[in-house]
């Protein structure tokens, strides 16, 4: 896994971002092109049948028959279905069969024995394996983005604001918004508080449950709204 | 008595030709001006291939030799001389005719195959039948479209180098391929299935054939796997179809030298030479036998041995 986690950040880039030569005009789309592509010529001027009906002799062609034009330039498929042997960030879990870019599986994902071809034979052996370990629906365990967020929650710090003007008792509306401040959209079955009720300000932890099959902790504070939104 | 004059007669191209092609003589008016062609012009065999076929290397051998190598193996190097490849850098055009615009004329299509060339490289790695191309280019610019010269040019394949997996010989090996040949392993699921799969002629380098050799003599000889009985079984079965007996699958894809040599020492060791140091032995003993006057069943059982 220490390997691969090196290559996941990449290969969520991939992904998403646009490489700088894209953003130059022209260029990207030429480079591209030449990449990928084998070439495909045509002869400008047809050669004549031979004396026999067949191919013409070598005496028979001429100079004029070896120009020639490009007739189709064939571009292989950048993406490629693979089946993952273990959870790589971003991509997906044991057993999913996914569609990767070719140069990530060739040089990342294979050499490091994290996927392998989807061959029918392979698709059939990791099925059987699915049918053994009891799982039948994709949904009842966690994919690639619950791992992602769980990653992102446990290194998040959270900072509950509460006007300190009024007395109050933490809710979870409260904590439901301090959330949505930080850019997280949660609902509230998600957020379980602990049994303690929070009057007073201070660290307390908090956990959240994601598609209700695992939990994370997070520390969290109460502090005073004047402090994080200073009055102008 | 008359004096013989003998001209000077050469053949014609034809003539010459026929010389070399069928080994028919050819004499002028008088039968002492006979022209012979030297021996070393004389087409070995398997020389089929014909001038629009490119390979990166060939299979010949002569007529000596012709007696001393393995069937299986001359047939296999006759297909791979004969056989056309798949099309890489043309299209074949299925239409049997065409017809000409101005005249209406009806024209067989011929299927003729761009010359490319495969240089020693290639049998260094798997280009997947890509080559260099050889031509002249034109270029079409509509505003002054009969200045623009015809320029020779070449078009080459990119190469890439990269690592590749092979199951059966577990090894790993940094090769240089095109995207051309990594599309196709990713086609046939794996180096194992893409070598054995495919044929010699489309496979177009020794590396792949000395690959394809190894492969096919560690299925033959279970060799695969030596510590790991489990997998072996597992990886045998995924490659039933492939199995071919030992002593053919020894001969695959040999170069001639190296097969004229094995070829040698198979010879060598079929007609062994009896020492004479036993033959003078046998003698000696039969004639101490006849010497004490010993029976004679004895002496033939001993003459035979």
């Amino acid at each position: 896994m220490a390997a691969s986690t090196k290559y996941l950040c990449r290969a969520c880039f991939h992904g998403i971002s646009i490489s700088p030569r894209a953003l130059l005009p022209g260029q990207s789309a030429r480079l591209q092109h030449k990449r990928h592509r084998t070439f495909v010529m045509e002869r400008i001027f047809p050669v004549p049948s031979g004396k026999n009906g067949g191919l013409p002799g070598s005496d028979e062609v001429n100079e004029l028959h070896k120009i020639l034009r490009p007739l189709e330039s064939l571009r292989y498929p950048q993406e490629m279905e693979c089946i993952l042997t273990d959870f790589v960030e971003g991509i997906g879990i044991r057993g999913d069969l996914v569609k990767v870019k070719r140069h990530i599986f060739h040089q990342e994902l294979y050499p490091a024995s994290l996927a392998v071809y989807a061959s029918p034979e392979n698709i059939a052996e990791f099925e059987e394996e699915r049918k053994a370990k009891g799982i039948e629906k994709l949904e009842s365990r966690l994919g690639v983005f619950a791992r992602m967020a769980m990653k992102e929650l446990n290194h998040l710090h959270l900072e509950v604001p509460m006007n300190m003007d009024q007395e109050w008792a933490l809710d979870k509306t409260h904590v439901q918004v301090a959330f949505r401040l930080q850019g997280i959209e949660l609902d509230l079955d998600c957020i379980v508080l602990p049994e303690e009720p929070i009057i007073d300000l201070g660290d307390f932890t908090l956990e959240v449950k994601i598609n209700k099959l695992e939990s994370v902790s997070m520390n969290a504070t109460v502090v005073p709204v004047t402090d994080k939104f200073a009055a102008t | 008595m008359e004096k013989l004059k003998i001209k000077k007669f050469m053949p014609t191209i034809k003539q010459y030709r026929d010389m070399v092609q069928k080994e028919v003589t050819y004499f002028g008016k008088h039968n002492n001006t006979r022209f012979t062609v030297s021996s070393r012009l004389i087409p070995r065999k398997g020389t089929w291939i014909n001038h629009w076929r490119a390979a990166p290397y060939l299979y010949q051998w002569s007529r000596e030799e012709e007696k001393i190598l393995p069937n299986h193996y001359k047939d296999r190097c006759r297909e791979f001389m004969t056989r056309d490849p798949e099309p890489v850098h043309w299209r074949p055009d299925p239409t049997r005719f065409r017809v000409d615009e101005d005249t209406g004329e009806r024209i067989p299509v011929v299927n003729a195959p761009i010359p490319v060339l495969y240089p020693k490289e290639c049998n260094n790695g798997l280009w997947g039948g890509e080559g260099i191309i050889f031509g002249y280019y034109k270029k079409t610019d509509p505003k002054r479209k009969d200045k623009l010269p015809t320029l020779p040019r070449i078009w080459r394949p990119q190469l890439k180098k990269r690592v590749l997996y092979s199951e059966i010989l577990d090894r790993w090996m940094a090769i240089t391929t095109t995207m051309r040949a990594l599309y196709l392993i990713d086609e046939c699921f794996g180096l194992d299935f893409y070598i054995l799969k495919t044929h010699e002629v489309d496979l177009c380098s020794r590396l792949a054939m000395t690959l394809k050799r190894e492969m096919l003599l560690a299925l033959a000889q279970k060799s695969l796997y030596p510590n790991d009985p489990v997998k072996r079984e597992k990886i045998y079965s995924k490659f039933k179809e492939f199995v071919i007996p030992e002593e053919e699958a020894e001969w695959i894809g040999l170069p001639m030298h190296e097969a004229v040599e094995k070829a040698k020492e198979m010879q060598v060791e079929l007609h062994k030479p009896t020492p004479l140091k036993d033959l003078y032995l046998v003698e000696l003993v039969s004639k101490l036998h006849i010497g004490t006057g010993n029976s004679p069943k004895t002496l033939t059982s001993l003459n035979k041995s």
